[in-house]
């Protein structure tokens, strides 16, 4: 009795100890990968077949990791150039495959995957927007109240050839500045830069379109101030949709909003990045075999640092005027003295 | 006397509008564990060409007095035979370490040790544990002066950077190397993605109409608690978009009420929702319903994908903590509530 006693005694948390570790070891489970290209932009004729390569490396250095192949095709979802992914009934999300539909990629190591797209004789001309996905199956056997999966693809972008309608332009061009709580807030008066740029593009066409141009700032003088790249992230637009870009003119970048600086160091901020006076902006942009430009006028004002120049040129002025004022008075005793003497001299 | 005065100004003003145009008034600006957040962002992934390197990684451990830290590149990736302390930089949170090639008091010596791998050994500055590092390589390294030596990219194929050393943590990242890294088209390097995702099943333990609960990889917890964490970054140049596709919690027909909009947990009402806290260096911001302190929400359904988390530029890794609270009420429904989420991160197009 004694010793089922002291059996009971060591069993009992000894199997708690394992129920607990257990959780603690599936805990440890992690998904690492990174694979490449992010984007693709690719184009084709009908009928024929594009093979592409995708590498994927385990970022881990302990655990081989399974990931299962899938496909979707995908939409702009708002104006920031994010993707919406939509099952695939039809089109590019269709037309992919790969030899397996599951890999696994030994801890530390890397893959390279080959996706083949089939583009039909009948797809038609234009853009047709698709992705590889790798994800763990979220329900693999793992107990969980909530099971959580992850996946991360290939984003591909595919312009069928033939007979493409290019169609579209800038919407707007608006300046705007952002809130401590990054809020836009759209006006042409500015205390100091950054001054934030945002133009709307939109495509009516039936293919995907990246313009590429500039912003050129000039000031009251008509010379330049800042040539600012309109597409830097090289982003596109989806046919039937539209996609804003930003824009920023920012001299010296500074991690802490200016909301939050001190007087003297919005100050000092509003020095490193001055701007005084009305600006023109203008947005030359071309796509494909198009161009198109749009202008627009604002205007900075740093008035504390303004404040500050006009004290110190106040302080310049009224003690300059004091300090002439005094030599005055010693030129005019000095001279008086002289004079007095001289008639001193002629008189005696 | 107030002619001149207002004279005075008006000329002032006029020479600083016309410099300040110029540009003449404007100054210039001048135990061991696993590395977390590690990635390598190359200026150039095209094999065989010489290319900048900007290392990152959050490391637990931190580097102690005298210990080392090497870098070992693979697939025949180079370093510079020339290459010195001063073509590289070393930053650890936000302060700039001095390096030179051997160790002296507070500064790093870093030295070429062979054609693939960079050795820095640590002088007397202790690197606190859980700083992130910075390592630039290449013609971006400033501190100090321009770094003139790059290194060079092996063949096509992948290249893995190893870090170990003695400061006792040790990490890899892959880079994929390509024919042709550049589109002629637009010059735009072809960027990577990196996801990772450290559970894969969260337990919120028995609902309770008297107070929250929140999901952990145990039992679940009855205080804010992070449920997991996903780290995503890329040197792709239009960003990342993070989102998260799934139901509520559900039992048959039943289900508990989804937080459609940001908000505070309220105790006896139906509440589902989850919320993020960013960290690390990267410049990925969290969505308006997910980011503020101790406020849920949670819009995603089994159809369609809510974003809760964005980049629109290439950007260093980012940690998001993922909380998840539940709230039942009295008149809930008895029953087993379970969902399968799928968080979702692809670069933007």
């Amino acid at each position: 009795m004694n010793l089922i006693k002291k059996t009971y005694k060591f069993i009992l948390p000894t199997m708690l100890t394992l129920v607990l570790l257990g959780f603690v070891f599936v805990a440890q489970k992690a998904d690492a990968l990174t694979i490449s290209p992010a984007r693709m932009e690719l184009s084709g004729d009908p009928g024929t077949t594009i093979t592409k390569d995708i590498t994927l490396f385990n970022d881990s250095i302990t655990i081989d990791q399974t990931f299962y192949i899938s496909y979707a095709n995908f939409e702009a979802k708002g104006e920031t150039g994010a993707p919406n992914f939509v099952a695939p009934k039809d089109d590019i999300g269709t037309w992919m495959k790969t030899i397996s539909d599951i890999v696994t990629i030994p801890a530390g190591e890397s893959i390279v995957v080959s996706v083949a797209i089939d583009i039909p004789e009948d797809a038609y001309a234009g853009g047709h927007f698709g992705v590889v996905f790798f994800g763990t199956n979220p329900n693999d056997g793992k107990a969980g109240q909530v099971s959580v999966g992850a996946k991360t693809g290939s984003l591909i972008l595919l312009t069928v050839s033939g007979d493409v309608l290019m169609a579209g332009g800038v919407d707007k061009l608006k300046t705007y500045k952002e809130e401590a709580d990054n809020k836009q807030i759209f006006t042409s008066f500015f205390k100091t830069l950054p001054v934030n740029f945002e133009y709307r593009f939109k495509n009516d066409g039936n293919d995907r379109v990246k313009p590429e141009g500039n912003i050129v700032v000039r000031n009251l003088f008509f010379i330049k101030s800042a040539d600012l790249e309109a597409n830097a992230s090289y982003g596109n637009i989806l046919p039937k949709s539209t996609r804003a870009f930003q824009v920023k003119w920012l001299k010296s970048p500074n991690d802490n909003k200016i909301e939050t600086m001190s007087f003297i160091n919005r100050v000092g901020y509003e020095w490193n990045n001055f701007a005084l006076g009305p600006y023109k902006a203008t947005l030359h942009l071309i796509y494909g075999a198009e161009n198109t430009s749009k202008t627009i006028f604002f205007f900075v004002f740093p008035w504390e640092l303004s404040l500050i120049i006009l004290i110190i040129l106040l302080i310049v002025y009224f003690v300059g005027k004091l300090l002439l004022k005094k030599y005055n008075s010693h030129i005019i005793e000095k001279a008086r003295s002289v004079y007095d003497a001289q008639k001193e001299v002629n008189n005696g | 006397m107030f002619k001149n005065f207002l004279s005075s100004l008006l000329m002032i003003a006029l020479i600083s509008i016309t410099s300040g145009g110029l540009g003449l008034m404007s100054p210039k600006v001048a135990s061991a564990a696993v590395l977390t957040a590690v990635s390598d962002t190359v200026s150039n992934l095209t094999a065989s060409t010489v290319a900048n390197h900007t290392i990152q990684f959050t490391t637990p451990t931190g580097v102690a007095s005298g210990a080392t830290m090497i870098l070992t590149f693979d697939n025949s990736t180079s370093v510079h035979a020339s290459m010195t302390f001063a073509d590289i930089d070393l930053r650890y949170n936000s302060t700039d370490v001095t390096l030179a090639a051997a160790p002296s008091g507070a500064i790093v010596g870093v030295v070429r040790t062979s054609a693939t791998v960079l050795t820095f050994t640590n002088g007397t500055t202790v690197i606190p544990a859980s700083a992130i590092i910075i390592i630039k390589i290449g013609t971006n390294a400033s501190i100090g002066g321009n770094g003139v030596n790059q290194m060079t990219n092996g063949i096509v194929g992948t290249t893995t950077l190893r870090i170990t050393g003695t400061f006792g943590d040790n990490g890899i990242v892959g880079m994929a190397i390509i024919t042709n890294g550049v589109v002629a088209v637009t010059a735009e390097v072809l960027g990577s993605i990196t996801f990772t995702i450290d559970q894969n099943a969260i337990n919120f333990g028995t609902l309770s109409s008297a107070g929250p609960r929140y999901a952990n990889s145990t039992t679940g917890s009855a205080t804010p608690v992070t449920a997991f964490n996903i780290q995503t970054g890329t040197n792709g140049s239009t960003g990342y978009t993070l989102s998260v596709q799934g139901d509520t919690l559900r039992s048959g027909a039943n289900t508990i009420t989804a937080i459609p909009a940001s908000a505070v947990s309220s105790t006896g009402s139906e509440q589902f929702g989850i919320n993020l806290v960013k960290s690390l260096g990267g410049s990925g911001t969290i969505a308006a319903d997910y980011g503020t302190a101790s406020q849920y929400a949670y819009k995603g359904t089994t159809a369609l994908a809510d974003t809760i988390a964005s980049a629109t530029s290439a950007t260093a890794v980012n940690n998001y903590a993922i909380t998840y609270l539940a709230n039942i009420s009295a008149v809930t429904e008895a029953g087993s509530y379970t969902t399968a989420h799928t968080y979702v991160a692809t670069g933007n197009f």
